[in-house]
């Protein structure tokens, strides 16, 4: 059976890529998207994405968009996500994140925090 | 911004002994001053100890709320933090590659390249900011070496003027990109209320953006002409300037976000100060700045400002002996 798998959303290339090649250093199976149009088509083909780290401020809209549009697609509705976002401006998420439980991390993330809170949710998700 | 804090910059013992004068004790306002942020705090005591005009500062600073970050500042680290983010994760994996037995060269040049272009793109974000904050400073508030307001200032821009300038800065680049510029300008002038400089500022930015949005169009399969068009005229006691495109048009949900700072929709490179300093330059004349998707495909951009008033012991651009102001 294949490795649960992160799906890293993030507007700007640079840490996307980053992102992935400390993922692969660390084993962790993981892809990347640019914005929600690619976010769902890689949710689409790639059925062992079980977490999502997802910028809040993408080019084109929110980050937290995403909730609604896994809510809302005739498929991906049915699968069980863990949702990881990341902000750069905590008070801004505060005041527009509509789920108090969501978890979330301050940009510049520290890489041990965000590879630890990723391993802990695909656990989670493995089960 | 109190005044308690303006008399501590303006103060007659600084006024008369020059720099490096102690301001006159005003307690309640240095308790107010010192409750400031830190960093704040002390540029503005080194300002006044250096003899600068820190009243200017103060002044442009506009009100702010002190208990917590002004809008500004929180979209700069907002945007600081991008960069810092992408350095953070390649210097880890730096380390992380370095700790392998089998050296992967390629991931780590590309790591250290990588902290090397966020390093000037954190650069760039800083100048950028520095420079409209500069440019807000110096236009907005003239003061006297002292600190003391001046009366308002009284440049004015000839606007026909400015676009035929800034059309000719961009003529040679357009002929190579098969571009060409259509304009609808007045024979008279036609002067708004705005620094000469900062009206190039802007045009330049609406048309640099205006042919980039074609190139992108390109990029995309489009072969086409490439056209953008320049209409000014007066309705009223306002100029109206509207430079469109046939370009890749605006982005879905432009109207919330195309004027915020730091946003871009660039593939490659840019700050996204651009259009946000455009509006603050047109606001500060007491102008707009709108854009909308133009009818025939594309985009434009709708500038509109009040028509220049002359003040008392003033010249108009391009006032010669005999010439009627623009604005009578």
């Amino acid at each position: 059976m294949k490795a649960p798998t992160v799906l890293v959303v993030d507007d700007v290339a640079a840490i996307v890529e980053e992102l992935l090649t400390l993922m692969r250093l660390h084993g962790i199976s993981a892809v990347g998207a640019a914005d929600l149009e690619g976010a769902l088509t890689a949710l689409e083909c790639e059925r062992t994405i079980r977490v999502i780290s997802c910028d809040v401020r993408l080019d084109r809209g929110s980050g937290l968009d995403i909730l609604d549009r896994i809510a809302e697609h005739p498929e991906l509705h049915e699968r069980q996500f863990q949702f990881l976002f990341v902000t750069g401006d905590q008070m801004q998420f505060d005041r527009l994140n509509p789920d108090p439980s969501l978890a979330v991390l301050s940009k510049p993330v520290q890489p041990a925090i965000l590879v630890s809170t990723l391993q802990r949710m695909l656990k989670v998700a493995h089960v | 911004m109190s005044k308690r804090a303006t008399r501590i910059a303006t103060g007659p013992d600084r006024s008369s002994s020059g720099i490096g004068a102690e301001p006159p004790c005003d307690r309640s306002a240095a308790k107010e001053l010192a409750g400031r942020p830190q960093s704040h705090f002390g540029r503005l005591v080194r300002e006044l100890s250096e003899g600068r005009p820190a009243a200017r500062l103060l002044q442009a600073s506009g009100p702010q709320d002190w208990t917590g970050p002004s809008r500004t500042d929180g979209v700069i680290a907002h945007e600081l933090r991008q960069p810092l983010f992408a350095i953070g994760m390649a210097s880890e994996n730096l380390r992380l590659l370095l700790d392998r037995d089998e050296l992967d060269r390629d991931t780590m040049r590309c790591s250290v390249m990588r902290i090397a272009e966020q390093v000037q793109q954190a650069q760039a974000i800083i100048e950028q900011t520095l420079l409209s904050a500069s440019r807000r400073a110096s236009a907005e508030v003239p003061c006297s070496p002292h600190g003391q307001e001046l009366a308002s200032g009284n440049e004015a821009a000839d606007v026909a003027q400015g676009i035929r300038r800034t059309i000719r800065q961009f003529d040679s680049i357009a002929q190579d990109r098969d571009i060409l510029f259509s304009c609808q300008l007045s024979d008279k002038p036609l002067v708004a209320d705005i620094a000469p400089i900062e009206l190039e500022q802007v045009l330049v930015n609406l048309v640099r953006n205006a042919m980039e949005s074609i190139g992108e169009r390109r990029e995309r399969g489009w072969s086409g002409h490439g056209l953008v068009t320049i209409a000014l005229h007066r309705v009223d006691d306002d100029l109206l300037c509207v430079i469109g495109d046939n370009g890749a048009g605006l982005p879905d949900g432009y109207a919330d976000t195309l004027f915020m700072p730091f946003h871009t929709t660039k593939a490659k490179g840019g700050t996204g100060l651009g259009l946000h300093i455009c509006r603050e330059i047109v606001g500060r004349s007491g102008g707009t700045i709108e854009a909308r998707p133009r009818a025939a495909g594309g985009a434009e951009f709708e500038i509109r400002m009040p028509v220049y008033k002359a003040r008392p012991g003033t010249r108009e651009p391009g006032a010669a002996s005999g010439s009627e102001a623009a604005s009578s």
